[in-house]
């Protein structure tokens, strides 16, 4: 018991340290509850002992192993734990105390010197969302990447009235075409990168696409079994074989060359 | 052509939320606010389209009729909203409004230049989370085969049971039901235009929030708003902060539950708990818990839970057993839920 105590507990820390990341935002909540804890002010006893009562109640639920296991187990799952921290409103509380000690400040020398400070601090316990590994300039309207429209309107304009899509795609796309087009069907999706269970002719088909290595026989055997009538592959790999077992190739889009099959038998 | 698209559809959901939450803000002394009312408008049409879309999920209908029902439900609420209101309404276009846009303290226009920002980079800029294979595809998913949760957005095939952990939580529903009034691709809804309708969402809750914290200080209220999106925009030390989600994926579900509707718990909770609570509010609170419901299966609980522990909270400090009741009667939605969702 006490062995399963000790874990729930252990796991909810690992998720604190993983939530908190490289950045000191949590730390500067605490010291602002600190002192919300230590400083009574004339008319905010009310607002103060919110912040400090809920705050005192979620780490309990948070750290307290029976509760932490049942909210593990049966709710919001082990893995993502720390969303439990959405709850805490440190965005608010860490602005509110702000907001009391700048307006504690005298002349206006003082209100902007603690404004600066203010800003720097939390400047520099967080990490800026603004950079270029989170944000990109658009391609298109959809905001998906242009190969995976290309390719599907490519498709359109080549499937016959009535003709049911099924295409199997290099796993980089795997997440784009029913975004963009859900009348185009797939053999597997992003259920495939996730570790979902696909069926063994899917896995198949998976493994050869991930490894990268294609024993083409093999495959073509297997996309017909799943009447997968379109098969898309970077350009100018395993053109010949594809052709032979009945893969017409109907042309290059964006780096990629797409095949069709009319016949699935 | 797409950002003229873009402001029409603004436009008209600015102002269907807004009559959506004059319904609730009518009953009120409080002075009219736009910023109450687009929250309560934005809460109560998720709550009604949680009571009506779940049945409809079970009962496998076509999306097209639970889409009319909705829509019908929405305009007649509207319309009522308009005959109950439109004393107020000919009060608030009757004022002059040169006298507040004066009093409005620079702090504020600057929060007002990060918020416009913050859409921009929206509407300008992409961000790629793989997560949208699901949610975004199941949008595109209900409009292409005119079902809800029928079909596997990852490839096509029919599911062969309900997807547990998302059907009780449709929110990729609502986003097919908003493109498909407005005639706009699912995608470029979810990635252009919705963002903007939540950090306009997120915006009035902070300022509701700060407006409570600093007794109607505008200007107090201003520097709250400039902490709090400063501390937003430098939350990028994981992939999972509040300000994280809000800032670069606002158009998920759970996203929303954190940038939105848990900040609102709070506000909710100062209502109820540090002021005289009545009735109105209470049932604002059934709302706010039902839109944790709809928006993500992780609002279900994290959504009683927050309101929970505030229950509890105004239950001891005020040392009524009532406030314990009252929350606990609101967060039904939630278990009834988490009850089906454990059955399924």
């Amino acid at each position: 018991m006490l062995e399963f105590m000790k874990n729930v507990v252990q796991i909810a820390i690992a998720h604190f340290w993983g939530f908190n990341g490289v950045g000191m935002h949590l730390a500067l909540f605490f010291a602002t509850l600190l002192y919300l804890f230590a400083v009574k002010k004339k008319g905010e006893e009310k607002t103060r002992n919110l912040i400090l009562g809920y705050s005192f109640a979620f780490a309990m639920v948070y750290v307290f192993p029976m509760s932490a296991y049942i909210i593990m187990e049966y709710c919001i799952g082990e893995a993502v734990y720390w969303r439990m921290f959405w709850m805490l409103p440190f965005i608010i509380v860490i602005g509110y105390v702000l907001v009391l000690w700048l307006f504690q400040t005298e002349g206006k020398k003082q209100f902007l010197l603690f404004l600066c400070m203010a800003v720097v601090m939390i400047v520099i316990t967080g990490k800026p969302v603004y950079t270029q590994e989170n944000f990109y300039p658009a391609e298109n309207e959809y905001k998906l990447p242009q190969e995976a429209i290309d390719l599907c309107d490519f498709i359109k304009e080549n499937r016959k009235e009535g003709e049911t899509v099924k295409v199997t795609v290099p796993n980089e796309l795997l997440c784009y075409i029913r975004q963009y087009d859900a009348s185009i069907q797939m053999p597997y999706g992003r259920n495939a990168l996730t570790g979902q269970k696909l069926g063994k002719r899917r896995t198949q088909i998976y493994e050869m696409m991930t490894s990268g290595s294609i024993e083409w026989e093999k495959m073509i055997s297997l996309l017909k079994k799943e009447h997968s009538n379109y098969f898309v592959y970077p350009a100018e790999i395993g053109i010949e074989e594809l052709e032979r077992e009945g893969y017409a190739f109907l042309g290059n889009v964006d780096g990629y060359s797409v095949y069709y099959c009319e016949n699935m038998e | 052509m797409i950002y003229g698209k873009m402001l029409l559809i603004c436009a008209v959901v600015f102002v269907v939320l807004e009559l959506l939450g004059m319904l609730y803000t009518c009953w009120q002394e409080e002075e009219n606010s736009i910023a109450l009312n687009f929250v309560a408008g934005l809460f109560l049409a998720f709550a009604i389209f949680e009571i009506l879309v779940i049945p409809c999920i079970f009962s496998y209908q076509k999306f097209h009729i639970f889409a009319g029902l909705y829509g019908s439900l929405l305009v007649l609420l509207c319309s009522c909203s308009l005959i109950l209101n439109r004393k107020r309404l000919k009060e608030f276009f009757g004022k002059s409004r040169e006298q507040e846009r004066k009093k409005l303290p620079i702090v504020f226009i600057i929060v007002l230049l990060f918020v416009v920002f913050e859409m921009l980079m929206y509407v300008k800029f992409a961000h790629i989370d793989d997560d949208d294979a699901f949610y975004v595809a199941t949008a595109v998913t209900t409009l292409e085969e005119d079902s809800m949760f029928v079909i596997n957005p990852y490839s096509g095939d029919v599911y062969h049971s309900f997807p547990t952990r998302y059907v009780l939580s449709p929110f990729p529903v609502w986003n097919a039901f908003v493109s498909k009034v407005f005639r706009i691709h699912p995608t470029i809804f979810a990635h252009t235009v919705l963002p903007v309708i939540m950090i306009t969402a997120a915006f009035f809750v902070y300022y509701l929030i700060g407006m409570r914290l600093f007794q109607q200080d505008l200007k107090k209220t201003g520097y709250f708003l400039l902490f709090c999106t400063m501390i937003q925009m430098f939350s990028a030390y994981t992939r999972h902060p509040q300000g994280m989600v809000y800032l670069v994926r606002i158009w998920q579900g759970k996203a929303i539950l954190a940038s939105v509707l848990l900040p609102a718990c709070f506000y909710l909770a100062m209502r109820l708990f540090l002021e005289k609570a009545r009735l109105r509010d209470w049932l604002f609170c059934l709302i706010l818990m039902l839109s944790c419901c709809m928006v993500s299966s992780m609002g279900i609980i994290l959504g009683a839970i927050s309101m929970g522990l505030f229950g509890i909270w105004g239950a001891v400090s005020k040392r009524r057993v009532r406030e314990a009741i009252f929350t606990a009667l609101c967060c039904t939605p939630n278990a009834a839920l988490a009850i089906v969702y454990l059955l399924m």
